[in-house]
């Protein structure tokens, strides 16, 4: 059975991005599988120190809320991190979360601890799903890198986005029930793709 | 009234590159008044994306951005530093500048955000451990976000931006780096007076 874990990085509560993740999940459950889910704003949790104590023994050794959530990130088949694009990034919530994965950073190039082949690339898919208030022409390009470099640490190929650009002007994910269309044909058809 | 300077170090990390890059900047700017803001002493929460501030100007949080807020107005000159984490801001900072929202409401949305009384200008510092090509090109727009709801016109800000400084003390062991800032720090401080 395929594992997805979806991280909502969103803080608002039945807010478009929730919405949209949603629509997606259930898209995912219609083709088969079994997904979890994490509000990162139900959680607490500390925003990482920079004190570099993971790049001696690959550990974090702040042991809060998120250290479970990293064990069931490594478990997981599809990842799928969904934000609201907030000041051109992810919001600081979902930036915390990246920001707190150094550690794998470190096992992958410091201790070298962790490696992840072409065989576990092909089975592991990393989904950003985002939303925006504004169309602007490049409202999710500064979020991409930054996610892209949590999926390559974490060791999921950053293959899918499902983006819908200017919710404002369509009254929200509610307003634009094909946004919500789109997005659980997006999540069936991912599950669909790793299953074959 | 001497000029003001306000500047913001968000790295977790107490007396890194990018906070020694931006003590070599300060430097610069004797005989104005400079403030200097560690904020991880401050208590700032992350913004709730309830979308008050859309509609009342104020935001729901009651905590330290209420202050450091109204300073990051009241300043001419804003110096923003953050190292480069995961290809972006640090979540330090990026907690402070989504908070902005409030600015951002009250310019586009209530278009009550009162004008600057003089000229402002901004600088963003950013420090990052690695070299390869392009390696600030996803943090300057969200630090450049900071700045415009700040009314400081993209035509009164500067960037210095450092890669490749990497282990702890790589700032004041680059002698290139050193003058870089400095005349950074220069720079600015000329255009102030200037304009």
């Amino acid at each position: 059975m395929i594992k997805m874990l979806a991280i909502n990085g969103s803080p608002r509560k039945r807010g478009n991005t929730e919405t949209v993740l949603n629509a997606f999940i259930e898209g995912a459950k219609e083709a088969g599988a079994k997904v979890t889910e994490i509000r990162l704003a139900d959680l607490e949790y500390k925003n990482c120190r920079g004190c570099n104590g993971c790049h001696k023994n690959g550990v974090c050794v702040i042991k809060d809320d998120l250290t479970p959530v990293f064990d069931q990130l490594m478990e997981a088949d599809i990842l799928v991190l969904a934000s609201p694009i907030y000041s051109m990034s992810v919001t600081a919530e979902m930036k915390a979360l990246i920001d707190r994965g150094q550690f794998l950073w470190a096992q992958k190039f410091v201790t070298k601890t962790l490696s992840f082949d072409e065989k576990h690339l092909a089975k592991h898919t990393g989904v950003y799903i985002g939303t925006s208030g504004q169309d602007l022409p490049h409202s999710f390009d500064s979020a991409f890198p930054v996610l892209r470099a949590f999926f390559n640490d974490s060791g999921f190929s950053y293959t899918e986005n499902v983006l819908f650009p200017g919710m404002d002007q369509h009254g929200g994910a509610k307003g634009w029930p094909e946004s919500l269309v789109e997005a659980k044909k997006r999540g069936k058809e991912i599950v669909m793709k790793m299953k074959k | 009234m001497p000029l003001s300077v306000l500047a913001i170090t968000t790295s977790p990390r107490r007396h890194g590159n990018t906070e020694s890059a931006l003590d070599k900047v300060l430097e610069s700017f004797s005989g104005m008044s400079v403030e200097k803001v560690i904020l991880n002493d401050l208590n700032i929460e992350p913004c709730r994306g309830c979308g008050k501030c859309e509609k009342t100007g104020v935001c729901i949080h009651e905590d330290d951005f209420a202050a450091l807020g109204e300073k990051i107005r009241a300043c001419d000159l804003l110096v923003f530093a953050s190292p480069v984490y995961s290809m972006s801001v640090c979540a330090q900072a990026k907690m402070l500048i989504d908070r902005c929202q409030v600015f951002w409401s009250r310019k586009y949305i209530l278009h009550d955000l009162p004008k600057p009384e003089g000229k402002k200008f901004g600088m963003f510092i950013s420090a990052a451990g690695q070299t390869r090509e392009g390696m600030f090109d996803h943090t300057v727009p969200v630090a450049q976000f900071l700045f415009d709801v700040s009314q400081i016109p993209s035509s009164r800000i500067r960037h210095l931006l450092l890669p490749g400084i990497d282990k702890m003390g790589a700032f004041k062991k680059s002698p290139e780096a050193v003058a870089k800032a400095k005349e950074a720090g220069d720079a600015m401080a000329a255009l102030m007076v200037e304009q």
